[in-house]
């Protein structure tokens, strides 16, 4: 890195600041800093969905697997997880935009009651400390500068609340909108010379046809029903906070399902630029001696010209920053509106105060999630731990919440998140079950009990529909 | 009243699978199929040059809907804010 891409680098990050800075002004109320007034349009939901969706781990982290899986990545990761995320483009974000009030546990409040919410909240704000995407900076501050990780990830914690305390929802999707840009641009020009400088594909296939041959093929050596378990694992989005968000703050139904489907194509076309770069650099580095997220950002930087190098460079933070700041807001937003909200005895805090609690949160999890990213193992096993917890705890009631219009009960509601995610703890570390040689994953065994339990559970408890129609839900 | 916010509703959830809805899902499709052709049969144009162009090609345009939107945005206040 040269001075002067230095020099673009912050002048991008004082004009994002000044971005959110005049998004504060605007953003004075709970509807327009948590929800942008429901008034995003299709192009800014295209861009903060991509944003979001590409943070650390999802142009870093995805570089440094395709290194190990090849063409698998794009066969397995690309084009079957984004298959299987269709129905939540199709159906379940226009029933987000019409009945999403509020958040995540506000919806299971309305349809389980409130020991649901409290369990949905809590998972999601752990969640929300996002510490995989705080430690994926580290790699790009040494790729780029051989710099201290825990400073560049300290400046990038830095900004992303900024953005958030600021902007609310509005400034952290025109800003996503800017990096969204910035990286698929920057980092699709650097390919094709990277590309056609190790003999295009015929030169990939040549040489790691010694090395490493499963990689050059479709399903690289990973057995079919492992495959199709991959697979299927990723309808994790299906309860991601941000994806919720985002579809309740589109401006209308068809909005949020339109941007998301285009977005598929788009998430399509850059994972083959990722997983390729990946596989150029096993071939490059057939041993991986290097850390291969820090070798592909210094070899992407190399690709570049000065000035679009520092804008790569603003791209890939930006890529983590959209997702921190998300989160962040996120986060801030189920403290203030729903713990808050019920230890005060559902009583609604004024939307000042609201707001300032939003943003002194955003704040803790930044200091939280620097203070524990790079302490790691047992941190990090803990949050991965409640992440994949989450999935069998939420996925079923939120989808039920969302599609089902008949007899749902508090019991239903919070027997199935019980049964989930008990579940998963019991078959991922007291009794895990392999077939064929493939451990299965607990996600898969969590989720037909969560349902059985959700179906059971609806036999007992108290209906809310009538509660829900009175209040026009 | 209550039964046209219904039916509007209806509409809103309504998968257009001929019109826009559809054809955005074939474009996934006939991307899919592309490029795994392509990394399977070795053709550098489909990996080497479509798959970056359309990725660009896609957010230029995206990008340049939005700062149109927000350009009308603007002339359209400053036009109100005058008469």
């Amino acid at each position: 890195m040269q001075m002067i891409d230095n020099f673009v680098v912050v002048l991008c990050f004082i004009g994002i600041i000044l971005v959110g800075y005049y998004f504060s002004k605007t953003s004075q109320d709970m509807d327009s800093f948590y929800k942008a007034n429901r008034a995003l349009p299709w192009s800014l939901v295209v861009g903060t969905l991509m944003a979001s969706w590409y943070g650390g781990a999802g142009v870093v982290g995805t570089v440094g697997y395709s290194t190990t899986m090849g063409f698998a990545a794009f066969f397995l990761w690309s084009i079957g997880a984004h298959a299987v995320r269709f129905p939540l483009a199709l159906w379940i974000a226009p029933r987000i935009s019409v009945k999403a009030k509020g958040t995540i546990p506000d919806l299971l409040r309305e349809h389980y009651g409130k020991f649901a919410a409290v369990l949905g909240a809590v998972v999601i704000v752990v969640s929300c400390l996002s510490i995989g995407e705080v430690a994926a900076v580290g790699y790009v501050g040494e790729g780029a500068w051989h710099a201290d990780k825990f400073v560049v990830a300290a400046i990038v914690v830095v900004i992303s609340i900024g953005i958030t305390c600021l902007g609310g929802l509005m400034g952290v999707a025109v800003t996503d909108m800017i990096f969204f840009f910035l990286m698929v641009t920057c980092v699709s020009a650097a390919f094709p010379g990277l590309f056609f400088s190790v003999g295009g594909l015929e030169g990939i296939k040549a040489a790691l046809a010694q090395p490493a041959p499963e990689m050059i093929t479709a399903l690289g050596g990973i057995p079919i029903p492992q495959a199709v378990m991959l697979i299927v694992l990723c309808i994790n989005l299906y309860k991601d906070p941000s994806f919720y968000q985002r579809f309740a703050a589109a401006n209308s139904p068809k909005t949020g399902k339109r941007a998301m489907l285009l977005c598929f194509s788009i998430w399509l076309s850059f994972d083959v630029v990722t997983m390729m770069t990946g596989t150029i650099i096993r071939v490059l580095d057939p041993e991986l001696t290097v850390q291969p997220e820090v070798q592909y950002i210094a070899l992407i930087a190399g690709e570049l010209p000065m000035i679009v190098r520092g804008l790569f460079i603003v791209g890939i933070l930006g890529a983590i920053i959209s997702t921190l700041d998300s989160y962040y807001l996120i986060g801030g937003e189920i403290v203030a509106n729903d713990i808050i909200y019920m230890i005060r005895g559902d009583r609604k805090l004024d939307d000042k105060t609201s707001i300032s609690v939003t943003r002194v949160f955003a704040v803790i999890f930044g200091i939280i999630g620097l203070a524990s990213a790079f302490q790691f193992d047992r941190v990090y096993d803990a949050f991965l731990f409640l992440a994949s917890l989450s999935m069998t705890l939420l996925f079923v009631p939120m989808i039920a919440a969302l599609m089902y219009d008949g007899r749902k009960t508090d019991v239903g509601g919070v027997a199935s998140m019980i049964v989930g995610g008990a579940a998963w703890i019991f078959f991922q570390y007291a009794c895990p079950i392999v077939i064929s040689g493939v451990t299965l994953d607990p996600v898969l065994i969590g989720l037909p009990l969560s349902f059985i339990a959700f179906l059971i559970g609806n036999r007992f408890g108290k209906d809310l529909s009538a509660e829900r129609r009175l209040k026009g839900i | 009243m209550q039964e046209t916010k219904k039916d509007n509703e209806k509409d809103e959830l309504k998968v257009e699978w001929l019109g826009i809805d559809g054809a955005l899902v074939l474009l996934f499709i006939v991307l899919a199929c592309v490029y795994g052709y392509g990394m399977l049969h070795s053709i550098d144009f489909i990996i080497g040059i479509m798959a970056p162009g359309i990725a660009i090609i896609i957010t230029v345009g995206v990008f340049l809907k939005y700062c149109t939107e927000v350009f009308s945005f603007a002339t359209g206040k400053k036009g109100k804010d005058t008469e």
